[in-house]
């Protein structure tokens, strides 16, 4: 006679052997999985260190191209109008038979001299648009457009909202948004092709929105991330912690950002 | 001395951790301090057994007392490392009611001369539910270490990798002891006496992984 009982005794050894198997598969999976989100953690964060590395290159670069710029309006515009200011000192000198040329060297000096005071004011407006007194961030991207204004190559359509809020903003937050404007005005003069630039300022609940829009060519998404100027307007936009957007859609369409910067409470 | 694998050697290997701790003093948590205790009174309570089994007198009653000793002082361990006050006052509960229900079962269910099959599966489910809840919150907690280099997660796998494995020998030890001879009971005991020995070596490499 077969014995049909089951041995019990193998069935709960094999019952406990089938459990220490699942957990030991459950605790190999938690250590696979932990590891790789590890893995995944330390490649965001060596990407954030790449990023955050080329910003700041970008800065030197951009701080060196300033700087070289600033050396050459001094050398080529300052430098030029004091030596010949120098020149004309030097050569002054009254002959005996002939009138008084103090008068005339007077004026040749003091036009000499008022020609290197604007040049001198021109630099320093270049480096801060915003020292001089109730001069405000409007004021000074107008002072941008006008002359592209007046080449009739590009059409620039400002609009703002007729309040205090950007003439109250602080001298940090308009110069980092008089720069970045300044680069996308730049951009599009150089790379576009483009006709008409439009730039719209709103305030919408303590948030200033900004749309920067050209009908240009637009550009290529990943030189949106890679070209110098660009890295420039993001790491100044990451500076005063704005958000923003870019269309880079290419066939015609033009470039398309969009800025939102949270205002200071007024207090 | 007839089975020295899971009446010596076993119960001696609670000594590997507990050179660990001593070794490495300085920089155990309190949460490691509390197994440390844990050790030694399993140690203490082998060398108990082992020594009446030795002089033929039986030592399932401290079976009772180690299941209470155990549960109190492991639940202590969660209680420490849960920062959840919701969490630890359920684990408090538990300290109060769990060595009210294990003496329940010793006076009036199941005496002190058969092994405790209905608190002792009380326990494993409780720290198998523990050691969960554990992963669980280590799987919502963003760390910048790796799984290896965190102490509690060997300890917490240990313990895991014990109570789910012991489990249903701790729900059938009665009915084995009855329906089988002693040679079986030697195997199902052995067994039981190795996953202690595995939860022992991954508390020593949890210890050894505390940084000074």
């Amino acid at each position: 006679m077969q014995n049909l009982e089951d041995n019990y005794f193998i069935l709960i050894v094999m019952g406990m052997t089938g459990i220490c198997l699942l957990v030991i598969s459950f605790i190999l999976l938690q250590i696979r999985s932990q590891n790789k989100l590890l893995k995944q953690q330390k490649k965001i964060q060596e990407i954030e260190l790449n990023y955050r590395k080329e910003l700041l290159h970008a800065i030197i670069i951009s701080q060196e191209q300033e700087r070289n710029r600033i050396g050459i309006d001094l050398h080529d515009e300052v430098g030029t109008r004091l030596s010949s200011l120098r020149m004309i000192i030097e050569n002054f000198a009254a002959g005996p038979n002939m009138p008084d040329p103090t008068p005339a060297f007077k004026l040749q000096c003091k036009g000499i001299i008022d020609k290197a005071i604007a040049d001198v004011r021109d630099i320093a407006h270049n480096l801060s648009p915003f020292t001089t007194g109730a001069y405000g961030l409007i004021e000074a991207i107008e002072d941008l457009c006008d002359p592209i204004h007046q080449s009739e190559k590009i059409a620039i359509s400002l609009q703002y909202p007729e309040n205090d809020a950007l003439h109250r903003l602080p001298d940090t937050l308009a110069l980092a948004l008089y720069r970045v404007i300044a680069e996308l005005i730049h951009n599009t003069i150089k790379h576009a092709r483009a006709g008409e630039i439009t730039l719209t300022f709103e305030i919408n609940d303590h948030l200033l929105l900004i749309r920067y829009a050209d009908n240009g060519i637009g550009i290529k998404k990943d030189i949106g991330n890679k070209g110098m100027g660009m890295r420039n307007i993001a790491s100044r936009l990451e500076m005063i912690q704005a958000a923003y957007t870019m269309d880079t859609a290419e066939g015609g369409r033009g470039f398309d950002m969009q800025i939102k910067l949270p205002l200071p409470s007024t207090g | 001395m007839n089975h020295p694998y899971m009446g010596v050697i076993v119960p001696a290997s609670a000594l590997i951790p507990i050179s660990v701790v001593i070794v490495k003093n300085r920089s155990v948590s309190r949460e490691i301090k509390t197994l440390f205790f844990y050790l030694l009174i399993s140690l203490a309570i082998s060398l108990v057994s082992t020594t009446l089994a030795v002089n033929h007198i039986s030592n399932l009653f401290l079976i009772h007392a180690d299941t209470v000793i155990e549960a109190v002082l492991l639940l202590y361990f969660f209680y420490l490392i849960f920062p959840h006050p919701i969490a630890k006052k359920w684990i408090l509960l538990l300290m109060i009611t769990f060595p009210l229900f294990c003496m329940g079962n010793l006076i009036f269910l199941q005496g002190p001369h058969r092994y405790n099959t209905y608190s002792r599966p009380v326990e494993a489910i409780i720290f198998i539910g523990l050691s969960m809840l554990y992963w669980w919150h280590a799987g919502n907690n963003t760390n910048d270490q790796a799984w290896t280099n965190i102490p509690l997660n060997w300890v917490i796998s240990g313990l895991l990798l014990y109570f789910s494995s012991s489990f249903l020998l701790f729900i059938f030890s009665n009915f084995i002891l009855s329906k089988y001879d002693t040679s079986v009971n030697i195997v199902a005991w052995n067994i039981h006496a190795t996953l202690i020995l595995t939860m022992y070596l991954l508390f020593a490499v949890g210890f050894s992984k505390c940084k000074t």
